[in-house]
């Protein structure tokens, strides 16, 4: 081989000559996510990782999402047998305070309320069919309606385990509206509810005593336990991490759950969503499908949230502030978050925040609880 | 049967589901608070506790104090 020819051959390996239009269209979809990340501080965690891994999986000869390269590891390692969300539900477990929920348990029927943008969704995707290159089936439908728990570890959950094919765009899209959730609820609850029903005070909640914060975790895993065991891996790392942080005397474990051990998992877990992000899975008709179903997914949750709240208000003896039932599509905490800085808008001396983490924890119960009935009911179906 | 159909069994099942899970899980906690509030209260801790708690807690003091005095009468 003389010198030219080692040249040449050097050239042709270089990431000039392999870039595919693909590849660069996602690199810049990669830089794009990181811009969110970093100036717009949209979901910055994820979206930084997500980013991230989607530049380095669409670098031409380096196969880096490839089954040896090291995204492709990551995957291989939680993503495809669904660990990692499990991990980082744990964490989210020991997070999460269920005394607003304990206090008012009325509020769990918002949580509930809010999941039927999941099912909305679902239906939608199967509609989406008659749009010539889009092919859903029962199971992509189900994760891409799953987008509307707006809980992003459920989403993956789902998805790894029925369609990992979409999991990119799925991943993306759950993530993306999460963090847009300031933006998307609060028109939506302006639009169904009355300036006299924003301001309503709510009763401030009662204290919650340690013993019931202790027995919860382990009643609500019982019944999951009883009606959904397949629902049980989510719930189940959930109450795990719950009970850590409620029982009081394993502080240490509580404390890796919720901090070093969420933050490694969700290192892992955002460069392997990333390294779904190759440009031949995710440039589809398909993924504009999904983004848009999202969307619907979410503000079908937060109408029928809002829509429930109203209507428990009206039966109700105690004031309900509707504004909290749109806090049912988890998202925690911001969400309630939302909730709150509406209704301050309207009367700047009524704190919702409280009120509006009773449904938004039940949100997540509930967003597991659909997951759980999709795991166990759509392999029978298809 | 239709994929549409399929969906809408889907969708129907799951939302009747997780209702039913959800308000199960109410009555849970509901039952779970009752049997704690009652039987196992916790002991002088909330006025321990910071005084700004607001009125919440200082009912739950009322209430406890009012059950104390009713359980004292009633022997």
């Amino acid at each position: 081989m003389n010198i030219g020819r080692a040249f040449q051959e050097f050239w042709n390996a270089t990431g000039v000559m392999n870039f595919t239009g693909g590849q660069f269209i996602m690199i810049i979809v990669g830089l794009v996510l990181l811009y969110l990340a970093i100036a717009k501080k949209y979901e910055p965690l994820l979206l930084f990782t997500i980013g991230f891994g989607c530049i380095l999986a669409n670098i031409p000869i380096a196969e880096i999402s490839g089954p040896e390269g090291f995204l492709g590891i990551f995957y291989q390692m939680g993503i495809a047998n669904g660990l990692f969300p499990l991990l980082i539900f744990m964490g989210v477990g020991a997070m999460t305070d269920f005394g607003p929920m304990i206090a008012n348990p009325k509020t769990l029927l918002l949580g509930a309320a809010a999941q039927i943008g999941i099912f909305i969704a679902l239906l939608g995707a199967l509609v989406l069919n008659i749009i010539p290159g889009i092919d859903f089936s029962l199971a992509d439908a189900g994760s891409i309606g799953i987008i509307g728990g707006a809980d992003g570890p459920t989403a993956i959950f789902v998805t790894s385990q029925l369609a990992p094919r979409l999991l990119g765009p799925i991943a993306v899209a759950a993530y993306s509206y999460m963090s847009l959730v300031p933006i998307i609820q609060p028109p939506i609850i302006r639009a169904f509810t009355t300036k006299k029903e924003r301001v309503i005070k709510m009763e401030q909640l009662r204290h919650v005593t340690q013993l019931e914060k202790i027995l919860f975790p382990i009643a609500a895993l019982g019944l999951c336990i009883a009606l959904l065991p397949s629902a049980t891996p989510l719930i189940g790392s959930l109450m795990f991490g719950n009970l850590a942080k409620e029982c009081g005397v394993v502080d240490r474990i509580s404390d890796t759950l919720q901090n070093a051990l969420i933050n490694i998992v969700t290192i892992f877990l955002g460069l392997a969503v990333g390294s779904r992000m190759e440009a031949g899975l995710f440039l589809t008709f398909e993924t504009l499908g999904i983004l848009a179903l999202g969307l619907v997914a979410f503000g079908f949750g937060t109408m029928t949230g809002i829509l429930l709240a109203k209507l428990m208000n009206k039966l109700s003896k105690e004031p309900i502030n509707p504004i909290i039932g749109a806090a049912g599509v988890s998202a925690v905490p911001m969400a309630a978050r939302v909730a709150n800085k509406v209704g301050q808008e309207e009367n700047p001396h009524n704190f919702l925040l409280m009120h509006a983490m009773g449904p938004n924890v039940a949100g997540v119960l509930g967003s597991a609880v659909a997951a759980g009935i999709l795991l166990a009911v759509v392999p029978i179906m298809l | 049967m239709s994929l549409i159909e399929q969906g809408i069994i889907l969708m129907l099942v799951g939302i009747t589901v997780v209702f039913v899970f959800l308000i199960a899980l109410v009555f849970i906690i509901k039952l779970l608070s009752y049997v704690v509030l009652r039987f196992f209260p916790e002991k002088e801790k909330p006025a321990a506790k910071k005084p700004s708690g607001g009125s919440g807690s200082k009912d739950a003091e009322i209430a406890a104090a009012i059950a104390a005095a009713t359980a004292f009468s009633k022997r």
